[in-house]
This record gives structure tokens, sequence and C-alpha cells, in this order.
């Protein structure tokens, strides 16, 4: 379990406090969407988590052990491509689990064969990151989190550059294997579609703080996402929209 | 003109040259053979870049083009028409037969000027390397050395050549000195500018799987910055080429520099021309040897 207390981050060189004493628990293996319009504090909070900014005020701990530094129990996929441009779409799903020091050399060789097919990327697994598509790379930053053996994987609006078609796949993608590897996920993005698709709970976040919080039930992200019809999830749509907007 | 009449009138230019030469002129010069095999060579190397390269056919036949426009424009100058200085512009021929007499002596140079080149260009390299990733990454000495690093950089190595004449045992060792120094501050400066503008979603990336400062120099800033390293090879070597130049002129007993310098001293124009030759065809080779090694070292992109 992952627990937030009053947690207040302002950056350097800047008066506005962009996190506000933010209190938030997420039970291991939820699919929390953080969501919240530009500016709010969501990418400063993933940072936190992932402990790429120092704590100044409040707590971060997982299961009570502090996550105030950078550690192998998260992996973050971030919006802007991360992938190491020297390494093959093989190697960087390696180099993650080599510097997690949990596999051995066979094992860690299973898990690349595993979690690029999983990704469908074992067929482009000797490209480059500059011979891919935005999909593509995207797709790989996922497999590399996965078999990096990370318990929680932290993404700051992942799909957010790529087109409504692709994005759909790797929301897709993302939610069947978040079902199959059961880890927890936060998952930061502005968009409410996407919260609805992809989350068990979605946390509205409105100037640094948690502004209200939602259960999703599988039965409203499965309307979300498009594969049945629901007349409520429409109106649940609306009644959210307007929610995130006063928001 | 497409790429295969360029092709066709650089061979109708190199046909007019080779009668050109054959023709009586208004000069005596020497035997015309070392040009003849100069430019039988030049053709070579044309053939065979147009055919393991066809897409290279037409910019190869336009610089065939300028090459033979050039030797004929010079030779008419020079040797047919005399309308040039007898002394400073001399005669093609007279060029290109320097390099049979003083092959034994152009061969030293070059070889000694390399390899002075050479081991001060990986020293200075892998120094300024070094340095420049300890510091870029270590946030304290980045804040100390980048200033000093900022006025030391511009400042041409040539400058502190009088001291360290006065310092070191050697006048070759000064002159190794002279051209560490004008190769590390450049590349020490370029690694940290470098690290300092990587990529944030790279180093992000890199620092949330918290790595040791060992693995993270070595295995996230080094391939980062050895790939901008090896992209301005070609321009850290002119600066080396032009500092080596400069070096062998304190007191330099052979190389490529100390040739040209020599002959100047004596007004030996013909050799000081097959001097310069000699060092544009040996920055040349060296600038083929860079890309391949850009090709060979370098096989992501950004």
């Amino acid at each position: 379990m992952i627990e937030i207390k009053d947690l207040r981050y302002t950056y350097e060189n800047s008066k506005e406090t962009v996190i506000r004493d933010l209190t938030l628990t997420v039970q291991d293996g939820e699919f929390v969407c953080v969501l919240g319009h530009s500016g709010c504090g969501k990418s400063t909070l993933i940072h936190l988590l992932a402990g790429l900014l120092p704590l100044q005020s409040g707590s971060i701990t997982r299961d009570g052990r502090n996550m105030n530094v950078p550690g192998m129990d998260r992996a973050v996929v971030f919006q802007q491509y991360s992938l190491f441009p020297w390494q093959t779409v093989r190697g960087n799903v390696l180099f993650a689990m080599k510097k997690s020091c949990r596999f051995g050399k066979e094992e860690m060789e299973r898990r690349a064969d595993l979690f690029l097919r999983k990704t469908g990327m074992e067929n482009a697994q000797d490209k480059y990151p500059y011979q891919l598509s935005g999909g593509m790379r995207q797709r790989t930053a996922i497999a590399r989190a996965l078999a990096s053996g990370a318990e929680v994987l932290l993404l700051d609006e992942p799909f957010g550059a790529l087109d409504p078609a692709i994005r759909a796949d790797l929301q897709k993608l993302l939610r069947k294997l978040w079902r199959e590897e059961k880890k927890t996920v936060i998952f930061v993005t502005h968009d409410l579609d996407e919260a609805l698709a992809m989350g068990t709970r979605i946390v509205f976040m409105r100037n640094g703080a948690i502004g209200r919080e939602m259960e999703i039930s599988e039965r409203i992200s499965e309307c979300c996402a498009g594969s049945k019809g629901y007349s409520d999830c429409r109106e649940l749509r609306a009644s959210l929209e307007e929610w995130f907007h006063e928001s | 003109m497409n790429r295969k009449h360029t092709s066709i009138l650089s061979h109708i230019l190199l046909i007019l040259l080779c009668i050109l030469i054959r023709l009586p002129g208004k000069k005596e010069v020497q035997p015309p053979f070392a040009m003849f095999a100069a430019i039988a060579l030049m053709e070579v190397l044309y053939l065979i870049r147009v055919t393991l390269h066809r897409e290279q056919l037409r910019a190869a036949s336009d610089l065939m083009v300028v090459l033979w426009g050039f030797l004929i424009l010079w030779e008419c100058a020079v040797t047919k028409l005399a309308l040039m200085h007898p002394v400073l512009v001399p005669a093609p021929e007279n060029v290109f037969r320097v390099f049979v007499d003083d092959r034994k002596v152009i061969a030293t140079g070059v070889f000694s000027s390399l390899r002075l080149f050479l081991s001060s260009m990986i020293a200075g390299l892998a120094a300024g390397m070094a340095a420049g990733l300890i510091c870029g990454w270590i946030r304290r000495l980045r804040d100390v050395f980048h200033p000093i690093a900022s006025v030391l950089a511009p400042i041409p190595s040539t400058v502190f050549a009088p001291y360290v004449v006065a310092l070191m045992p050697t006048f070759r060792s000064a002159s190794a000195v002279v051209l560490i120094l004008g190769i590390f501050w450049p590349t020490f400066l370029g690694m940290i500018v470098r690290i300092d503008g990587m990529d944030k979603g790279i180093m992000d990336s890199a620092r949330a799987m918290n790595l040791s400062n060992a693995s993270m120099i070595l295995e996230i800033l080094f391939p980062y910055a050895f790939a901008g390293m090896v992209g301005s090879l070609k321009v850290t070597f002119t600066t080396g080429i032009m500092l080596l130049t400069f070096a062998e002129m304190m007191g330099a007993t052979s190389g490529m520099g100390y040739y040209i310098v020599n002959y100047n001293t004596y007004g030996n124009y013909t050799k000081v021309v097959a001097g310069i030759i000699v060092v544009g065809t040996v920055v040349t080779v060296l600038n083929k040897c860079i890309d391949v090694l850009q090709k060979k070292l370098i096989v992501w992109e950004m």
C-alpha cells in the first residue's frame, strides 16, 4: 500500500506551491488514474513518487518504507520518449532488469522474450529507438517497466503524444497487462475518457490537492473503453465532465 | 546538366589536360611523369568511388570537373604561357616531381606528424571526455570548473607555447602539450554543455533506476556524450591540424608543418606547395577514416 500524507512541494525559484497538503492512499493492485488540468501538479506528484524530486514536506511510504529516493520497486513511463537511444529495444528492456539485480541471466532473457511478446515488440527487438514509431517506443517503455520487476508502475501521460487510434490500442494493452501482472498503477492523464477507460479509481486533482475521488466499476470501464454500450455510461460521463471542468 | 553529362565533361577535361601537358610551353619544367602518375591516381580513385557508390556519380564528377579545370588553368598560366610570378607560383610538373624526389623526407614527416598528432589527440580527447563527464554529472564540480573552462577554452593553446617550451624537457613534448591543451579544453567544455542539455526524458528515466554514480557516468552519460564527441570529431581534427602546424614550428626537425615552414624560410615555393598538397591529402584521408569510424561506432541516432 502506498500512503501519501500531507505532501507539499514548491519548485526552486518559484513562489507558487505546486502540491498542497496532498493525502492519498493507493492499495496494492489498484489502477489509479490521477486526472487534472495542465499545471495542477499531476506530473510533480509522479516525479515525487518516483523519487526524482526531493521531499520538502509530508511523507510518501510504501508498506511503511520511505519512497523519497528512486528505487527499482517503481518503474516510470514518461510522456516524452525516454528509451536509451544507443540501445536496441531488447537492450533497453534488459538494461532495466540488469540494474534491478533481481534476476539471473537466463531469467532476464526469458522475461525480455515474455514482455516483448506481450507488448507486441518481439519482431522489432533488434531495432534502435530512432527506427520506431511513437507507439512502438511507448510499448517498449511499458515492456521495460514491466520486465524490471517493479511492483509499482508510474505513468506520466504516456500516450499523450500519440494518435487517437494508437492511443486506444495502447490503453487496451496496458489494461490487459495490468490484469495479468497485478501491478499497482498510478496513471496521470488530463483526458477524462482515458481515465474512465483505464482506472479502477479516478482521483481528481485541483490546485495541487485531491479534489474528488471516484471508484470505477469494471462495467463502466469496459463501456468507456468502447467494448459495450451502456446508456448510464453516457450520463455518468456527462456528469463527470461537468465535475472535471468545475475543478 | 545531368550526371552523365558531367561525367563526360570531366573526362573531356582530363583528355584536354593530358594533351596540354604534352604540348611545348614557355617555361622549362621537370619531365611530367610524376604529374601523369598523380593524375592517373586521381582518376582511379574517382572511378573506384563511382563504381562503389553510383549515387555519388554527380558529386564526384562535379569535383573532378573543378579539379581538372584548376589543373588546366594552372598548367596554362604557369607552364605554357608563363603569366605568373616565376618563384611564387611554381609549375605543376615541378610540384608533382617533389613527391618523387622528396618521397623519403615527406614519408618520414607524415609519419612523425601523425604520431605526434594522433597520440596528442587521443590524450586530449580522453582527458577532456573523462573530466567533462565527471564534472558534468557532479553539480558541485561543474559549478567550479564550468566558468574556468568557459574562459580557457576559447584561448588558443598556442599563446601558452613560450611557457610550455620553457617548462617541458624537449620541443617535441612541448608540441604535444600545446596540442593536448588545444583539444582538452574545448572537449571538456563541450562535454559539460552536452550533459547539461541532455534529454530530460532520458535523464529522468536513468535516474528513476537509482543508478550508482559510476553506472550513471559509464552507462548513460558516456554513450550519450560519446556520440556528440564523435560527431564533432572532424572539427576537432581540423583544430588539431592547425595546432600541429604551429607546434611543429617550435623547433621541430621533421613533420608536415616543419617541411612547409622550413622551405618557406628558404623561399622554395615548389616544395611549400607540395607540402600543402601533402597536408591536404593527409587531412582528406583522416576525414575519410573519421567517416568510417562514425559509421562503425555510432549505429544509432538521437
